[in-house]
């Protein structure tokens, strides 16, 4: 049948998928040479994480935690920092296997990360997370062992995200009155304010900034049920870069950037620009 | 890089738990779309005045939107509209405390409906106009027609995509945990959470998609060996 | 209890239109060397050789098989290493879209391969009889008598695939490759969430539109191979 044209065809699709892996839009040869002093430091980051880390309207890489690694860039001529916006997926086994030297995602500090990455001593930012319920229950929920009390039915969250952990802890230290943990793979949009709101479930576990932006804010989509909404924050958590476990060095020299942004007031600016006020005061020292 | 080979072990284990879910869920949605897909190939063909053009609509908005959005639309939107009504109503029926699994079969069943309906159209083309002719000659009516002589040589050529259909199916059927139905993929993923194991998870969701699948092919093949006999005489 | 707004909706649909190439690249790129490749199967699977049979037979088996995303972190951090491993090139970072476009290319050969051969089956064995009598050679039979008359069941079930692989977005956007629906997130997330459902619409739209211009090719090239068929449900003039 179509046999006179199947070797060429063969040929054709070899070759093309040859030369898009090896298509040098990312300096492939200089990624881990140590070519003439100056070092390519890949830093992969997720897209999707306002306003940590994303990606603005042009494609390019945004976000404070982007912001802070410009500034580290400066500070280090040595290091040729490149961004590389990519999945939650990618970052977490690229870091590992050694692909990105550090991955951005705005993470928080749990055992197991700390087991397979290398964390610094200075983290990056700081979020502030808590929960919302519906402000008819505002007396009987005042913290999260209330909640767990009232009936602890919370919104499902993603098992891979660290909000899962908190969650799981918090469940381990209170043995007798436990939230009902439901995993599940999350949609990207805020159906769980609607979902608190028609009493399908009790409480959202919520990002501070989150609630403020959608709730409180008068353009906010959720505003007009402002009354009907409460918050009560539960913690305020740092996020950390994952560094690859080799690159000690570099999480050396973060560290020291980092120290000298918050000395020189460069940090607090950045974090007006993003949050709006300096996240890391509600981080205790 | 090394593998972690106990929770290799331990999570396939696991995640065998969940075949039965996944089972059920594909098995179900199918048996459920058979008279809607039969019934909705019928009417394209026919090109039936009113109901043809809807059904063709309705099989485009199915089809052509991502599984995603038709996941939301069940999963959040419908028991929201549900909840609502039945609040109007002052009934104290709680849509809320529903299986999801039972959201996770209609929207299946609606998605599966839709596709089918496009093989067996497919399929019934391909069987000789002279087949249905002989049919009427011998008495019989359009549905017994229909049923005792068109549908069958029809399904003997639907088989391979009927396969494919059903190992499509059941692939999809990961996209449940959207809805917390803890299905094969979704164990997986949970174990893999607890220390970042995810090549692991992944290998272990490999191995078992791949061993189902490969028995549902075979079903399929030995029922294509089966139709594929010529009848006698 | 849901704030929306179908304002939100119109402005949505024109942010992700500039991302329709991404998805269309991707669709097309695999379409074409999945069609190929499957083709290519389909008559391994058909052929006298049993070595080709059962090769064929395993690869469509197997990948069929396969989860999307699993062979898609397959294909993405398999590929490089072989590479690495045998050429010594590095691969860069970026051309994720040709990783999509390889793994979509073969889950959809193996999909395409089921298709040629039931359509192959599905032309009647006296056709290839007739043409022998003719005089036709084997290649002549294939363009000529059985392509033809197979492509009328075929096509259906390709338009089907096809707009099944349109909807693969998810998956480009687990390696971090932003197309039509990976675009639909981000965009929510830069809301901080809001306007999710309208976001969602739109997106559906769009694709619905991109799926109608699918279907109607499809009911065209229909129209013209089934010209002249007489099959039970097509023959406007007898029935009502």
């Amino acid at each position: 049948m179509k046999f006179k044209t199947t070797p060429v065809v063969l040929a054709a699709l070899l070759l093309v998928t040859a030369a898009g892996c090896s298509r040098k839009n990312g300096t492939p040869a200089a990624a881990s040479k140590e070519a003439a002093g100056r070092r390519t430091i890949y830093v992969a980051h997720t897209q999707t994480y306002v306003p940590y880390v994303f990606v603005d309207d042009a494609g390019k890489s945004d976000g404070f935690e982007v912001a802070v690694w410009k500034e580290i860039a400066a500070m280090y001529p040595q290091y040729d920092i490149q961004f590389v916006p990519t999945s939650d997926d990618d970052l977490l086994i690229g870091v590992q296997t050694g692909k990105y030297a550090v991955g951005v995602k705005g993470a928080w500090s749990t055992d197991e990360r700390r087991a397979k990455y290398l964390f610094p001593q200075n983290y990056l930012a700081a979020s502030v997370i808590g929960l919302t319920f519906r402000t008819e229950n505002a007396d009987k929920i005042r913290d999260l062992e209330s909640f767990a009390q009232f009936s602890g039915k919370l919104v499902p969250i993603s098992p891979q995200s660290a909000q899962y952990s908190i969650i799981t802890d918090f469940n381990k230290a209170h043995p007798g009155t436990q939230i009902k943990l439901v995993p599940s793979d999350v949609f990207n949009i805020p159906e769980s304010y609607t979902w608190v709101l028609e009493k399908r479930y009790d409480g959202f576990f919520d990002l501070q900034v989150a609630y403020k932006r959608n709730v409180l804010a008068p353009d906010g989509a959720y505003h007009q049920f402002a009354d009907k909404l409460s918050y009560v924050v539960y913690k305020a958590i740092p996020t950390w870069p994952l560094f690859n476990k080799n690159e000690t060095q570099l999480a050396a020299d973060y560290d020291a950037a980092v120290t000298a942004l918050h000395a020189n007031g460069k940090y607090t600016e950045l974090a007006e620009k993003y949050f709006g006020e300096d996240v890391s005061k509600y981080v205790q020292k | 890089m090394e593998l972690n080979l106990p929770f290799l072990e331990k999570t396939f284990f696991l995640a065998l738990r969940g075949v039965p879910v996944s089972l059920e869920i594909t098995v179900l949605s199918l048996l459920f779309a058979v008279i809607p897909a039969y019934y909705m190939a019928l009417a394209r063909l026919y090109r039936v005045r009113i109901v043809s053009p809807v059904i063709s609509v309705f099989i485009s908005l199915v089809r052509g939107t991502p599984m995603v959005v038709q996941i939301l639309i069940v999963y959040s939107l419908l028991p929201s509209l549900i909840n609502g009504i039945a609040a109007a109503a002052g009934s104290s029926f709680n849509v809320f405390n529903a299986h999801p699994v039972l959201y996770a079969v209609i929207v299946f069943t609606i998605h599966s409906s839709v596709v089918l309906s496009e093989v067996l159209r497919a399929s019934i083309t391909t069987v000789d106009r002279g087949q249905l002719d002989a049919a009427y000659a011998l008495g019989m009516t359009r549905s017994q027609a229909f049923r005792l002589v068109i549908m069958p040589q029809a399904l003997r050529e639907a088989v391979p995509n009927l396969g494919t259909l059903t190992v499509d199916l059941f692939k999809e059927t990961s996209l449940s945990f959207l809805m917390t139905v803890q299905d094969i993929t979704a164990i997986a993923k949970i174990e893999a959470s607890y220390g970042y194991n995810y090549i692991e998870a992944y290998i272990d969701i490999f191995i078992i998609y791949l061993a189902v699948c490969s028995l549902v092919q075979l079903v399929f093949y030995a029922a294509e060996k089966i139709m594929s006999k010529k009848p006698v005489g | 209890m849901r704030p929306f707004d179908f304002s939100y909706i119109l402005r949505y649909v024109c942010a992700l239109v500039p991302f329709i190439g991404r998805t269309l690249q991707v669709t097309v790129l695999s379409v074409v060397c999945g069609t190929v490749l499957g083709a290519l199967l389909a008559w391994a699977r058909l052929s006298r050789f049993r070595p080709a049979r059962a090769l064929s037979a395993v690869y469509v088996h197997v990948i069929r098989c396969t989860p999307s995303i699993v062979l898609l972190f397959i294909v993405y951090y398999g590929v490089p290493k072989l590479l690495e491993l045998a050429v010594g090139i590095r691969a860069g970072y970026n051309g994720k879209l040709l990783y999509v476009a390889v793994t979509l290319s073969l889950l959809f050969a193996a999909s395409m391969c089921e298709l040629f051969r039931s359509a192959y089956g599905a032309v009647d064995t006296g056709q290839k009889d007739a043409a022998f009598c003719c005089g036709f050679t084997p290649f002549q039979t294939a363009v000529l008598i059985i392509i033809p008359q197979a492509a009328a069941a075929a096509v259906p079930v390709f338009c089907n695939e096809v707009i099944a692989l349109l909807k693969q977005g998810a998956l480009a956007f687990t390696i971090g490759y932003i197309d039509l629906m990976g675009q639909t997130d981000v965009i929510i997330a830069r809301n901080y969430g809001a306007h999710g459902l309208e976001t969602y619409i739109a997106l559906a739209l769009i694709y619905w539109l991109l799926s109608l211009a699918v279907g109607a090719a499809s009911a065209a090239f229909e129209r013209r191979t089934l010209r002249g068929k007489s099959v039970p449900g097509r023959n406007d003039s007898e029935w009502n």
